[in-house]
């Protein structure tokens, strides 16, 4: 620029001549303001009209003055400088001040200027140039500058900058990120070296630049630190051109959090893909809109028969059986078709969900056909103990009552809050010993079922009779856990058995009045033997008083008096006995006693009708449990019909009584006559009420024979005598060894 | 009850199973002086030999094996002692068919001993009587075996315990 001037100005020496005046009309116009001052006290010596146009002080106003008393180019720092650099003789350019003009305005100008002698005088001519928009300008930028700065410094993501894989510049994060204590471990660095190796090649691909100006795209990259540990980034690279250099700028963001979030919401997304799947239950989401499945689990392709793409091709109508209505969302349970027309019942759990950005409903449907059969039955099964016409009770392992029926109410008064908790022995009345409970809880708690009667005491206090059948509980270990009492009560039965015992009672001690009255001459004839001794023995002791006989004599002459006068007693005790209105009352007995007993009496009877009794009696019998004078009773009868058997025979006129046992749990006795035998055509029929061949027989005796023992668990049989006559056998059982 | 109106001799065979009626039998027989042999059945008298020595039978009618009835039909008309039936029972028909078969009597136990001595004395007083006739008839030439059964020197069974210490 400056050349191609001075050779204008060579070539134009005619035009432009200096002349005296020249340069001050030249200062007065120059564009810019200029102002010349005193060195030495800054005191203003001259200044142009451009100067008066932009500050708006006239030359009046400003000359004498100082810059600083007119408010221009003030500033404290640089002030001092620019003049110390005049006063050393520098020239200063573009050095910036603020200045006010006249009218107020803030005015930025770039102040050159320099030293010179004026009239011998140092002054300093300066040349002032408006700035003010450059100077706006230049703070934008560095203002923009520091922002970026700034934001380079403090970004979270790193920052690097390299020419030619060589770092030149590092952000404060690139460094924390790359582990480095500050940038300058970095500067300097190949950008190789930071990246993993496992990535390197892939980098390496890259190598040919873009043209500036282009993004990279977004690389996920795999970097190193420098202590060797890695890191997951993803890599933003930039190329740009910067005085001439092509440089790489590269912004790293640390995503090893993401990376986890995102392997956890992978992870959880596959467990909770998993979860759906693996749940039992079947699990479905449909379109709240159409019905239409969205997804379904594993269970319902199993439970339902579909395949998964059958499945996604329906809605949820097509589970719904034929004629059934759709329910209402809020039932719980409902009944679905499965593909081969089997129906589920099925318990729902439904709730609204958005399914991959639709309304979609979450269905869990709990397949409870079993479980409704089972409640069905349990149902039916309840109602039927509901409604039992037996009273049930129920109790846990100790007893305490957990249940009663409405007819164990019914029944005892106690209603199922009476009861509740309470041990069941409560009901027992107490008047019946309470060791009769002991067998039944020992057999209760060994586990197995009892049976039997049960005296008990209604609410109000009246008592009755129950039968009792107790059955344990037991769970899968065979450990009890409940008991379960199925209770009748037996009072009229009890009472009709009580009437019945007392009318069979009524009938035996008939039959043996009847029996006695039959034998009323037998006995007869047995008491005037010793009647007719004492009779015989007082006459004799009289004779031998008249005499006066020896006393010693007469001694033993009464003794016999004494002993027959007994005799006769004891046949009328022992015939008292047997026709005494009396209570059956069962006791361990030896049958051996019995026989013998009554042999004596059937003697009698025997002698009456010259009929030998004879006994064959098993030393070894054991006991049996019975009613002495009802087998007496038997006996007799037995006897009594073998003796009227044998009337008109003239030989071998005598019955043999045996015992034996019979087996291990049964006693047997034998009455054998030799008559005439069984009536072959009515043999079976002998043991029927009022079957007699005897024209004055009523024909009980067999029949209430046989009553007697069947009432003692015995039985009774006859067979023919292979000698003539006929065997009467009958069987008692043996007393059981805990009941004697 | 004194003992009075007993004349005489004789033996009396007394047949009853009962042990003391038939010890008090032959006691209160013997207070009037008369020899008694005692025997407990039917089959016991009939095993004796010295049975014909008998003047007279008191007969239990009613016992055990061979009745008193039976005994009689046994001895038949051979036996001729007078034969008195005693019995516990009130036998009717028996004591009739007794009767009709040559007992001389039928006593009802228990009974009055004097009633019992007094038959007894007219029961030897007929056994005199017919042993009179035999005799006579045996002198005429006349023999009846039933008198003739007797071996000599037959001992007669002993009777019974109760007899001894008496004695």
């Amino acid at each position: 620029m400056l050349i191609p001037f001075i050779t204008r100005k060579k070539r134009l020496p005619d035009d432009i001549r200096p002349s005296a005046d020249k340069p001050a009309r030249v200062f007065a116009a120059l564009p810019d303001p200029v102002v010349v001052t005193r060195l030495t006290d800054g005191l203003i010596v001259e200044i142009n009209a451009a100067f008066t146009e932009v500050f708006g002080y006239a030359a009046v106003a400003a000359v004498g003055r100082t810059l600083p008393d007119l408010k221009l180019l003030q500033d404290d720092v640089h002030g001092p400088t620019f003049v110390r650099r005049l006063q050393a003789g520098e020239t200063v350019s573009d050095m910036g001040f603020w200045s006010v003009c006249r009218d107020g305005q803030r005015r930025y100008f770039f102040v050159s200027a320099r030293a010179f002698k004026l009239d011998g005088e140092d002054c300093v001519i300066a040349t002032l140039r408006d700035g003010t928009d450059q100077k706006a300008m230049v703070d934008v930028l560095r203002e923009s500058e520091e922002r970026y700065r700034l934001l380079v410094e403090s970004l979270p993501d790193g920052i690097l900058i390299h020419q030619d894989g060589q770092v030149t510049f590092v952000n404060p994060a690139a460094a924390r990120l790359f582990g480095a204590a500050s940038a300058s471990e970095l500067i300097g660095r190949h950008v190789p070296d930071f990246l993993h190796p496992d990535y390197r090649d892939q980098a390496m691909e890259q190598r040919d630049l873009p043209p500036s100006g282009s993004l990279l795209p977004v690389l996920e990259q795999r970097l190193m630190r420098l202590d060797g540990s890695s890191f997951y980034a993803d890599v933003h690279g930039a190329v740009y051109t910067d005085r001439g250099r092509q440089l790489s700028q590269v912004i790293v963001r640390d995503i090893t959090e993401r990376r986890t979030a995102e392997e956890d919401l992978r992870r959880s997304e596959t467990t909770h893909r998993e979860l759906f799947h693996a749940n039992p239950i079947p699990v479905w989401v449909y379109e709240r809109a159409n019905l239409r499945f969205l997804a379904v689990n594993d269970a319902a392709i199993r439970q339902y028969g579909y395949t998964r793409a059958e499945f996604l091709s329906m809605s949820l109508g097509d589970l719904i059986p034929r004629g059934a209505a759709l329910l209402a969302p809020s039932a719980k349970t409902t009944l679905y078709r499965r593909k081969d027309g089997t129906l589920a019942d099925v318990e729902i759990a439904s709730h609204d969900i958005e399914f991959e950005g639709q309304a979609a409903c979450l269905v869990l449907a709990h397949d409870v056909t079993a479980q409704m059969r089972t409640q069905q039955a349990l149902r039916k099964l309840s109602m039927a103990v509901e409604q039992s016409p037996v009273a049930i009770l129920i109790t846990d392992r100790d007893g305490r009552v957990e249940y009663v029926n409405p007819k164990f109410t019914q029944g005892s008064g106690y209603t199922l809050n009476d009861m509740l908790g309470r041990n069941a022995d409560l009901l027992r009345s107490g008047e019946h010993p309470t060791e009769e409970a002991i067998p039944m809880w020992q057999s209760l708690r060994s586990g197995k079922q009892w049976s039997g009667e049960l005296h008990c005491r209604h609410k109000d206090g009246s008592t009755y009779w129950e039968h009792g059948h107790i059955t344990p509980l037991l769970d899968v270990d065979g450990t009890i856990t409940h008991f379960v009492a199925i209770k009748e009560d037996i009072t009229e039965r009890k009472q009709t058995e009580e009437h019945e015992r007392q009318r069979q009672s009524q009938l035996l001690h008939s039959a043996r009045l009847i029996t006695m009255g039959e034998m009323a001459s037998a006995i007869a004839h047995e008491l005037n033997q010793p009647l007719t001794a004492i009779s015989n023995f007082s006459s004799v002791g009289l004779r031998r008083l008249e005499g006066q006989a020896d006393p010693a004599k007469l001694q033993d002459l009464f003794g016999i008096i004494g002993q027959q006068a007994l005799r006769a007693g004891e046949i009328i005790h022992g015939m008292r006995d047997f026709v005494k209105k009396r209570d059956p009352d069962r006791q361990p007995l030896n049958v051996n006693d019995v026989v013998g007993e009554l042999a004596h009496l059937a003697s009698i009877q025997g002698k009456a009708s010259e009929v030998a009794i004879e006994l064959d009696l098993d030393p070894q019998l054991p006991l049996v449990r019975a009613d002495r004078i009802q087998i007496e009773q038997v006996l007799f009868n037995l006897i009594k019909n073998g003796i009227e058997a044998m009337e008109g025979t003239s030989s071998g006129r005598r019955i043999r009584i045996s015992t034996r046992q019979l087996c291990p749990a049964e006693v047997e006795v034998s009455v054998a006559d030799h008559g005439g035998g069984l009536p072959d055509p009515i043999g079976a029929d002998i043991f029927a009420p009022f079957f007699t061949t005897k024209p004055e027989g009523m024909g009980m005796g067999l029949s209430i024979s046989r009553s007697i023992l069947e009432a003692h668990g015995g039985r009774l049989w006859a067979v023919p005598n292979s000698g003539g006559g006929t065997i009467f056998h009958f069987s008692l059982p043996v007393a059981d060894e805990v009941q004697v | 009850m004194s003992g009075t109106g007993i004349t005489g001799t004789g033996i009396v065979y007394v047949v009853d199973d009962d042990n003391v009626v038939r010890a008090s039998l032959a006691m209160l027989i013997e207070t009037v002086g008369l020899e008694v042999r005692s025997y407990g059945s039917s089959r016991e008298f009939l095993d004796d030999p010295h049975r014909h020595e008998c003047d007279c039978l008191v007969l239990d009618l009613r016992m055990p094996g061979m009745s008193g009835l039976e005994l009689q039909s046994r001895l038949g008309s051979g036996f001729a002692a007078p034969i008195i039936f005693v019995s516990g029972h009130a036998d009717g028909p028996t004591a009739v068919q007794a009767m009709r078969d040559g007992a001389v009597d039928f006593l009802q136990k228990p009974f009055n001993d004097q009633a019992l001595l007094d038959r007894i004395a007219l029961a030897l007083e007929r056994s005199r009587q017919r042993r009179k006739e035999v005799e006579r008839r045996v002198l005429l030439g006349a023999t009846d075996p039933a008198w003739c059964g007797t071996p000599p020197g037959a001992i007669a069974p002993f009777g019974s315990l109760y007899l001894q210490p008496l004695e």
